[in-house]
Order: C-alpha cells, then sequence, then structure tokens
C-alpha cells in the first residue's frame, strides 16, 4: 500500500514536471538562446554559459527599437479609438432590445472570423488607391475592424452585469443619458473596459499578415522584422531569439495584469465556465 | 424600459459604420477581384476582365483540392490534440493542492497568449535540422536526425504541434475552469459507490464537461482555420504543397506568383469556409442576448 501511494505520488510529480516542460520549453530555449553569446548560439547542447547580450545588440543595430516604437504608436492609436467607439455601441446592445440588436451582433461575429489572409487583396487594392500603402493609417484601419467587433462584444458582456437601477437613478438627478453612462456605467466597468484595452492592444502589437503585406518599409512594425531575419544568407538566430523576446515579454507581463479575464478575452464572454 | 432610439442610434452608428465600411468594401473588392487578372505590383487601372478564368485554373489545379483538404482537416485534428493535452493537464492540475493553481494557470496561458508568428519562430528553433534541441536529443538518445522541416509528413506534424502547443492553453485554461465549476460531492458520492477513477472520469466528468467543451471546440476551430503566421515563418507552405492551407495557398498564387486574381479565389474560398463555421458562435450569442 505504501509503495503503491508513492509510486502514484511519483507519476504526479513527473506528470506536474511534463506540464512545465510542455508549456515553457519553447519560451525558456528562446530566452536562453537569445542570451547566448554569439560562439554558442548554434550549439544546443551548451546549456550553462555566461549570458551576453550580443544577440539584443545585433537586433537594436539593425533597428528593432524604432520598429517596436511604431508599434506602440499604432497599437495605441487602434486601441483608444476602438474602446471608444466599441464600448459606445456595446453599452446600447447591452441597454436596448432594437430592432436590429441581432442582426448587428451577428455581422460583428461574422466579421470578427473572417480570416485576415482573405482580406489581404483588397486592402493592398484600397491601400494602393487612397495612396495609404506602407503607412500606419492602412494598418489602424485594418486593425480596426476586428478590435472594433472585438470590443463590442467583450464590453456588452461587462455591461450587461451592470444594474440599469443605477443609471436611473442618475438619470432622475438630472444626468443625461451620455452622462450617465461616462459617469456611472463606464467606471463600474473600469476593469472590464482596461481588460478589453490590454487585449486590444496585444493584438494590434503582435497582428502580422497586415502588417507583412500592407507595408514595405516606413510603416513596419515589430513582428515583420522577424521575416527579415529569415534571409537567403541563412538566419541570424541570436538577433532573432532577442527581438522575439523583447517583443513577447511585454505580451506576457500585460497578460499577467488582466489574468482574471483571460477566458473572457479568448472567448468574449461566449462560454460562461467560471461563476 | 423607455426606448431612447436617438441615444441608440447615434451609439451603435460609429462601431456600424466603421465595420460595415471596412468588412463590405473589402469583401466586394474581394469578390471583384476573382473575376479579373491584376500581376500584383501593377496598378488597379491594368486590371482585366477574365470571367470565370480564375476559378477554372483554380479548380483544375491539384493543390486546390489538397490545400481544402489540408484546411479542413488541420483544424480538426488541432483541436482534438489540443482538447486532449488541455484535458489532461486539468485533470492533473485540479488534483494537486490548491495553493499551486496560480502557477499552473499562469503556465498554461503562456503559449495562448504569445503571438502565433512568435510561437512559430520559436518552434523553429527547436525544429532546426542541424543546431535544433530536438535534433539534439533525437540524436544523443536514437542516434537519427530527423529534416523536421524539410520533409513534407514531418513539416506537416511540426506546424500542427505549434498549433496544439498554443491552444492546449485555452483547452486547459477552459477545462480547468469548467472542473472547478463542478460540486466535490459528485465525486465523492460516486466513490462511495465504488466506482474507480476512470468510472468517475468517464460517467460523470465528461458528461458534465461536454456541453462546454463542444463550444470551446467550436472557437478553437475557427482559430485554427485562420492559421496563417507561423506556417508562414516555419515552412512557407512547403515542402512543395505539403503544409499549404487555403491560406497559405492564396499568399503563395496571390502575393509570391503574384496572381492576384487567382489568389483572390483561394482568399475568397476560405472565407466562405469561416463564415460557415461562425455559425457556431452566433448560435453561442443568441443564446446570451436572448
Amino acid at each position: 500500500m505504501k509503495a503503491k501511494k508513492f509510486f502514484s505520488r511519483a507519476v504526479l510529480l513527473l506528470l506536474c514536471i511534463g506540464i512545465f516542460v510542455w508549456y515553457l520549453f519553447p519560451i525558456y530555449w528562446t530566452v536562453a538562446t537569445s542570451l547566448k553569446p554569439r560562439v554558442y548560439v548554434y550549439d544546443p547542447s551548451k546549456w550553462i554559459f555566461t549570458p551576453s547580450l550580443d544577440g539584443y545588440k545585433a537586433a537594436v543595430g539593425i533597428g528593432v527599437l524604432s520598429r517596436m516604437r511604431l508599434s506602440i504608436v499604432v497599437a495605441g492609436i487602434t486601441t483608444a479609438s476602438s474602446l471608444f467607439i466599441g464600448s459606445l455601441a456595446a453599452y446600447a446592445i447591452a441597454r436596448f432590445r432594437f430592432r436590429f440588436r441581432m442582426v448587428l451582433l451577428n455581422l460583428f461575429i461574422m466579421v470578427r472570423y473572417i480570416p485576415p489572409i482573405s482580406l489581404i487583396f483588397p486592402l493592398l487594392i484600397i491601400a494602393k488607391t487612397l495612396n495609404l500603402f506602407d503607412t500606419i493609417w492602412i494598418l489602424i484601419i485594418a486593425y480596426h475592424l476586428l478590435c472594433v467587433t472585438f470590443t463590442v462584444l467583450m464590453m456588452s458582456g461587462f455591461f450587461k452585469g451592470i444594474p440599469a437601477s443605477l443609471e436611473e437613478a442618475a438619470m432622475l438627478d438630472g444626468c443625461s443619458r451620455l452622462g450617465a453612462f461616462f459617469h456611472i456605467t463606464l467606471p463600474i466597468a473600469a476593469g472590464g473596459l482596461f481588460a478589453t484595452g490590454v487585449f486590444v492592444f496585444i493584438y494590434a502589437w503582435s497582428e502580422f499578415t497586415y502588417a507583412m503585406f500592407l507595408t514595405a518599409f516606413q510603416a513596419r512594425t515589430w513582428p515583420t522584422t522577424l521575416s527579415r531575419f529569415m534571409g537567403i544568407l541563412g538566419v541570424d538566430w541570436g538577433a532573432l531569439t532577442a527581438t522575439t523576446t523583447m517583443g513577447v515579454v511585454p505580451v506576457l507581463v500585460l497578460t499577467l495584469v488582466v489574468r482574471r479575464y483571460i477566458i473572457q478575452g479568448l472567448t468574449f464572454g461566449l462560454l460562461e465556465v467560471e461563476k | 424600459m423607455k426606448k431612447e432610439t436617438g441615444f441608440t442610434i447615434l451609439a451603435t452608428a460609429p462601431a456600424t459604420a466603421v465595420v460595415l465600411l471596412i468588412s463590405m468594401s473589402c469583401f466586394g473588392l474581394l469578390f471583384y477581384l476573382c473575376f479579373f487578372s491584376l500581376p500584383s505590383g501593377m496598378p488597379f487601372a491594368a486590371r482585366q476582365f477574365v470571367g470565370f478564368q480564375n476559378f477554372t485554373r483554380v479548380f483544375s489545379r491539384s493543390e486546390t483540392l489538397q490545400s481544402l483538404v489540408l484546411s479542413l482537416a488541420y483544424p480538426i485534428i488541432v483541436t482534438l490534440g489540443a482538447l486532449l493535452v488541455g484535458f489532461c493537464v486539468a485533470l492533473v492540475v485540479v488534483s494537486r493542492s490548491p495553493k499551486l493553481k496560480p502557477i499552473f494557470v499562469t503556465t498554461i496561458i503562456m503559449p495562448q497568449v504569445i503571438p502565433m508568428l512568435a510561437a512559430g519562430t520559436m518552434w523553429k528553433l527547436i525544429f532546426n535540422r542541424e543546431f535544433g534541441v530536438l535534433n539534439y536529443f533525437l540524436d544523443n538518445l536514437f542516434n537519427i536526425k530527423i529534416n523536421w522541416l524539410g520533409e513534407a509528413s514531418f513539416a506537416l506534424f511540426a506546424v500542427i504541434l505549434v498549433d496544439i502547443w498554443r491552444a492546449s492553453g485555452f483547452m486547459g485554461l477552459v477545462c480547468l475552469a469548467a472542473m472547478e465549476a463542478l460540486p466535490k460531492e459528485l465525486f465523492e458520492a460516486a466513490s462511495i459507490d465504488g466506482a474507480n477513477f476512470l468510472q468517475q472520469i468517464r460517467y460523470i466528468l465528461i458528461p458534465l464537461l461536454f456541453p462546454v467543451v463542444l463550444m470551446a471546440c467550436i472557437l478553437q476551430i475557427i482559430a485554427s482555420l485562420h492559421a496563417f503566421d507561423h506556417i508562414f515563418i516555419m515552412t512557407t507552405g512547403g515542402p512543395g504543397f505539403a503544409t499549404s492551407l487555403l491560406s497559405l495557398t492564396a499568399y503563395r498564387f496571390g502575393m509570391a506568383r503574384g496572381v492576384l486574381g487567382e489568389g483572390a479565389v483561394y482568399a475568397l474560398l476560405l472565407a466562405v469556409l469561416a463564415l460557415c463555421v461562425s455559425f457556431g458562435p452566433i448560435q453561442l450569442m443568441r443564446k446570451q442576448f436572448k
């Protein structure tokens, strides 16, 4: 009996280690490779080494930092504007039962599930025709499609949970509907709004398909630099892993901040597993 | 509640306008492009009407059927694989002490939030033939080296594995949350009645989790249907057309070979496929907003 218990505990422990290895090893390996001195990057047998910043220096030398700055600008503008547009619509959808409510929701869901690669060809034509090719504006326009729909679906879930009586009380005291929304509802939903903003920001920060094909030189965001390192002469893995690490770390940190909302963020509250 | 039509219209108008304008113009143009021949890099004015020529060319190509089948099979394989991994992980985590749970949850989240492109880069390094860590282990243990991204079946396995890695985060989270919502008494009662561990899973856990997990699977299938970034960076659809899902085929004909019209046909095919599958989430949402 004792041996059996010991055995099952050992198996469970092994399984736990297996879980950590499965989920974290690729991340660990990338970070570790980015910190390897240049001579060891192509040597997987080297597990212990003195960390060096060779990879990061190479990445910065190619101009990754300015690409990241551009990514922040694009993601910031997209987030601010789509949060504003989206949460207003989400509020109306959550509060009122108007005629085209379901039509609108269906539209948003369908648009949410159009594969980005399908829109590349028309967007390319639009960008060229409107002289927006290789500017941040075409990226912002393209990202709005997904970000606005995401905000509407996500925020309407949060607004539904807030009792309407609070706003009605404020409106009896002479507040307008818009005033009640901004002063009563929005502050209560601040947590959800923040989480939504973070998800939208992460999406725009790391989006690749549009950024790759709608820009050439001026408006390249950081994900596109990854494919740039894979040239004909082979891959500079030191710089590549360094760039990956620099791009992924902010995403991981932001995610941990909004950990509570992650399932809602991944399914926009379509799945109700908790509560 | 009294209706405030004016406010409703004003509040929904910007979002609706933005989404409708962009999506409709894009869709219209995509449909339009399918009937034209336009070498990429040329101005839009250089287009030529070719009727159904793009369609006949696309459908007479053997690669089309292959990428269509791949596009259908890939999401299903990924979802089932991720479900299996996620379910087992959730089972292990649930059976550990609740103190460790935050660490596990943080770990499980990680792959899901990493951008697909970055995930592709990470795994491309691991799968590398000469200095990838996977081949390093295989070489030391069994004395074999596999050309992971260079051989058709291995490359397909590799891109599927990356997506399973990522999706197992989502599936693990959903399974874990769903399992924790179940009352513990159910399992205690069952074990008093003499049901062993496997019977408890088979007759209590799986039936109770089924509705939630089914919905999660539908969402994951759609997400995997969009797969492009990691395959693009790992194999660009190669070797040959071994990993060319519809999205990759659209890119390869429309962008790399510069036949915009044929790329548009593939893109349209993919969009129609995605719209068909998005019927699932629409049903889900109807339930919530009714």
